[in-house]
């Protein structure tokens, strides 16, 4: 074969690979996913507004632990937010960090004081320089850190933890006041055996109801680009669970069990990716044997975050960084970790670190597909289609995920959100690659 | 042979279509759910806000009434169900609002809803005409169709069932729940919060579940009981703490101890050695109950016990015990196991001993040396938060002391800042 006949050959091998894997794989599988998913969605029982539960003896209680670093707008609403969960037993530890005007608010809305208190680093953690407690809310201590990474504040907020399970919660992020009472019966089931459990949230819709009847509701091409950009961080979910990461994109809460935060030794200092770091720690602590532990995740959001942030978490920390993986190397291809070190992480691998570079050579052998004669003008385009089109059933996944469709209320909206989808692969897959590419980065 | 060029030919058109179809398909599916689902959704959320504005008090419930028949003559039966289902916390509005829609929907209607098993889709429609039903004022013959209910295969009407249940004060409801319990219908925790929040007694229900074959029945059996005294109750406690399952000798040692104190304790001492972590750890608990600090010397060696959650059973039993015990503790900072250390001096700092030692030794100019020895063990060996709000009870002259002291120990201290 001569050297021309084989960059031809590689060349349209390249352009299948596109259609198969962006413009039918994926889409296939991701909406055969969500449809599953939405289904087992609907089986289970969601126990809203029942008192009964909200009160209930045979419950555990649970640490929350809050970060707040540097510039955080809403910090009290959030706190106040966390204080508001229907659970027996909770109290709130919020460690601050560089924020002086949250940390002002606070002082004003609740009542604080300081107090001198010596507590004992289990973890290890960056100083604690001040520690307050409420005049008004008992449940309520506020560590103020001088510096350090989320996870010295995490671990920071377990040393201060009196309960058996840590959660950990986000400012962003606005949780049901049923969340906790929804995520918490997965730790119930077996709290001798649950170490961790995960949870997610949905994006805010464009046009939520209340938005919708009091006139507030944006609208157009540009919301709806927006949101469904926002709404495709939910499927980032997919793809993880066999290593039982918590969701990239939108995580809601993640909820630990303190002595086995303890016996893997803390959050990772250097604060990147913490819960996924912390997830596998847990699977290399105890060995892979799902006998002895198991992470649960939850399905249903337990909350929404606006559509600015849900992005921005995506492309910060929609992908578990190389400097993590690296960490756990001796994960890939541990055959004492059974099928999660043999199979699971491998293949988390070659998607995280192989396939964005096979993207990237793919869509530069797509580009040179006409002058070498493998595509005509027109089946560029077809090819464009099937890439835009496939991307638009990736964007539908994702409207099927966030669960409730009602959310959207006016046609249009809902009209325009479907209309984008295929636009939107061109404008977001860019941004996405790039964070892939500089993620998955040594 | 085939080129590069007509294999692209040949499968870029049949994908286009499939890609094509698809896309179209989901998204008429998205479209056609969505528009109806929001549709509902606005509707709802405007009689809420309509129901929520509405400042008739409770006490004149013909006008609430009257309120309530116009605004539910407005909207669909759709509407009208979650809206009706969904408590406003003002009792007396749910119930009035709950038989204007019974009266708009008719009984017979929302009966037959109740009972007649459809598509998980339409889950919603069932389990809000079970609410609605159970908050207006005559339940009717809900309690059989939610006994029904309970048989159904699909798990989210049975657990909407017995969530129902829990809220309708009537013997049969309860007697249902206990069957449900019995045949393992639900998750058993979940049916035991609603029978122990049940808003009649029922303790003779649940006592016929201490002589169930079933663990689990026999577990909760003796669970929930425990807060349901009645004559003879000890007695099949006693006689259950010695049963083949070690779930339920530790919930028939802890709930007697709950019952009765005295009769809990000689059998507590038995089961301290026993042979299942978890029935350890009970009895150390049920035992500290019980007896108080004169059970500290039998409790203590269980600091050092191989699992983990009967060594903090120990710890906060002793605590619960007060000061007095602190020289039953004191051997323990040399015990060869690490964590028997640690629980003995957790102990001695939450109960106050660690925080009266510092401020003494602090207070003399030449600290005894075994003391603050000691102090060092306990600091060593010492739990999470140490010695919290000691320097807000000393005078201004005693601080720094305190303070060098707490440093010298390995403590680890935050600042004060106005």
């Amino acid at each position: 074969m001569s050297q021309t006949s084989l960059i031809t050959w590689i060349t349209a091998a390249a352009v299948l690979m596109l259609v198969a894997a962006y413009g039918i794989g994926a889409p296939f599988l991701l909406l055969r996913t969500a449809l599953t998913m939405s289904r087992r969605r609907r089986l289970r029982y969601r126990p809203l507004d029942d008192e009964v539960l909200a009160t209930s003896r045979f419950t555990i209680p649970v640490s929350l632990v809050l970060p707040i670093a540097g510039v955080v707008p809403g910090a009290s609403a959030a706190v106040r937010r966390a204080l508001q969960f229907r659970y027996p037993e909770t109290e709130l530890i919020v460690v601050t960090s560089g924020a002086p005007e949250a940390l002002e608010s606070l002082r004003h809305e609740f009542e604080l004081s300081p107090c001198e208190l010596f507590f004992r680093r289990t973890l290890p953690a960056q100083n604690v320089g001040v520690i307050y407690r409420s005049q008004r809310e008992p449940r309520l201590l506020i560590a103020d850190m001088t510096t350090g990474t989320v996870g010295d504040f995490l671990n920071c907020g377990a040393n201060l933890a009196r309960y058996r399970y840590v959660c950990a919660l986000d400012a962003d992020a606005t949780y049901h006041p049923d969340g906790l009472l929804e995520a918490m019966p997965a730790a119930l089931e077996d709290p001798s055996l649950v170490v961790g459990v995960t949870t997610g949230l949905s994006v805010r819709p464009v046009e939520s109801v209340s938005s919708a009847l009091d006139g507030l509701a944006p609208s157009g091409l540009v919301e709806a680009f927006r949101y469904l950009a926002a709404a495709r961080t939910r499927l980032l979910t997919v793809g993880r669970r066999r290593l039982d990461l918590p969701p990239g994109g939108c995580p809601g809460f993640t909820i630990w069990r303190r002595d086995s935060l303890v016996d893997v030794g803390g959050f990772d200092g250097d604060g990147v990716a913490v819960h996924s770091d912390m997830t596998f720690r847990m699977h290399r602590h105890y060995g892979g044997d799902r006998r002895r532990y198991r992470i649960i995740h939850m399905t249903e959001p337990v909350g929404t975050i606006d559509h600015d942030t849900a992005r921005r978490h995506m492309v910060v920390a929609g992908y578990v960084p190389w400097s993590v993986l690296w960490r756990h190397k001796g994960m890939a291809f541990n055959p004492r970790l059974g099928r999660l070190g043999l199979l699971d992480f491998p293949r988390y691998l070659f998607n995280m670190v192989v396939a964005p570079w096979l993207e990237l050579l793919a869509l530069a052998l797509l580009a040179a597909a006409i002058p070498l004669g493998v595509l005509t003008a027109g089946q560029l385009l077809l090819v464009l289609f099937i890439l835009g089109l496939g991307s638009g059933v990736v964007a539908m996944c994702a409207l099927l995920l966030s669960g409730d469709l009602g959310r959207d209320v006016r046609p249009a909206a809902l009209f325009n959100v479907l209309l984008v989808g295929p636009l939107e692969y061109f404008l977001t897959r860019p941004a996405l690659l790039w964070s892939r590419l500089t993620s998955a980065r040594p | 042979m085939i080129t590069p060029s007509q294999l692209a030919h040949t499968l870029l058109v049949p994908a286009f279509v499939l890609v094509l179809a698809t896309w179209a398909g989901t998204g008429l599916y998205l479209l056609v759910t969505g528009i109806g689902s929001g549709r509902r959704a606005l509707a709802l959320v405007r009689a809420r806000r309509v129901l929520a504005a509405i400042e008739i008090p409770d006490t004149n419930e013909p006008s609430l009434r009257s309120a309530m028949v116009s605004l539910v003559a407005t909207l669909s039966e759709d509407v009208v169900l979650p809206l009706a289902a969904t408590s406003t916390s003002r009792p007396v509005l749910d119930r009035v609002l709950a038989d204007t829609a019974v009266a708009r929907c008719g009984r017979t209607s929302l009966e037959a809803i109740v009972a007649t098993p459809r598509a998980p889709k339409h889950n919603w429609r069932r389990i809000a005409a079970m609410r609605v039903l159970s908050a207006a004022s005559s339940p009717g013959s809900l309690v059989s169709l939610l006994r029904r209910a309970l048989d159904d295969p699909d798990q989210e009407i049975v657990g909407a069932s017995l969530a129902v249940l829990g809220r309708i004060p009537d013997m049969a409801a309860a007697s249902a729940l206990v069957d449900a319990l019995k045949q393992g219908k639900y998750a058993p925790s979940r049916i035991a919060t609603y029978l122990d929040q049940f808003p009649l007694p029922i303790g003779d229900l649940l006592r016929p579940l201490l002589h169930h074959p079933d663990v689990n029945a026999r577990y909760w059996g003796a669970t929930l009981l425990s807060r349901r005294e009645s004559a003879g109750l000890q007695a099949e406690l006693v006689k259950l703490t010695e049963d083949p399952s070690p779930l339920v000798r530790k919930a028939a040692v802890t709930s007697l101890s709950q019952i009765d104190r005295a009769a809990s304790g000689p059998v507590a001492r038995v089961l301290l050695g026993d042979k299942v972590w978890y029935v350890r750890a009970h009895a150390a608990r049920a035992l500290a109950s019980a007896v108080g600090a004169e059970a500290a010397e039998e409790i203590a060696p269980l600091l050092s016990d191989r699992e983990w959650w009967v060594r903090l059973a120990a710890r906060e039993s002793l605590q619960q015990m007060g000061e007095e015990i602190w020289s039953v503790l004191v051997p323990y900072l040399d015990h060869e196991d690490a964590f028997a250390r640690n629980g003995a001096a957790e102990v001695l700092q939450n109960i106050g001993v660690l925080d009266s030692l510092i401020v003494m030794e602090a207070a003399t100019s030449r600290p005894s040396a075994s003391k603050v020895e000691m102090l060092r063990k306990i600091a060593a060996a010492g739990g999470t938060r140490m010695t919290e709000a000691l320097l807000e009870r000393v005078d201004d002259q005693a601080r720094p002391r305190i303070r060098q002291m707490l440093a010298s120990l390995g403590l680890e201290p935050t600042g004060v800042r106005s």
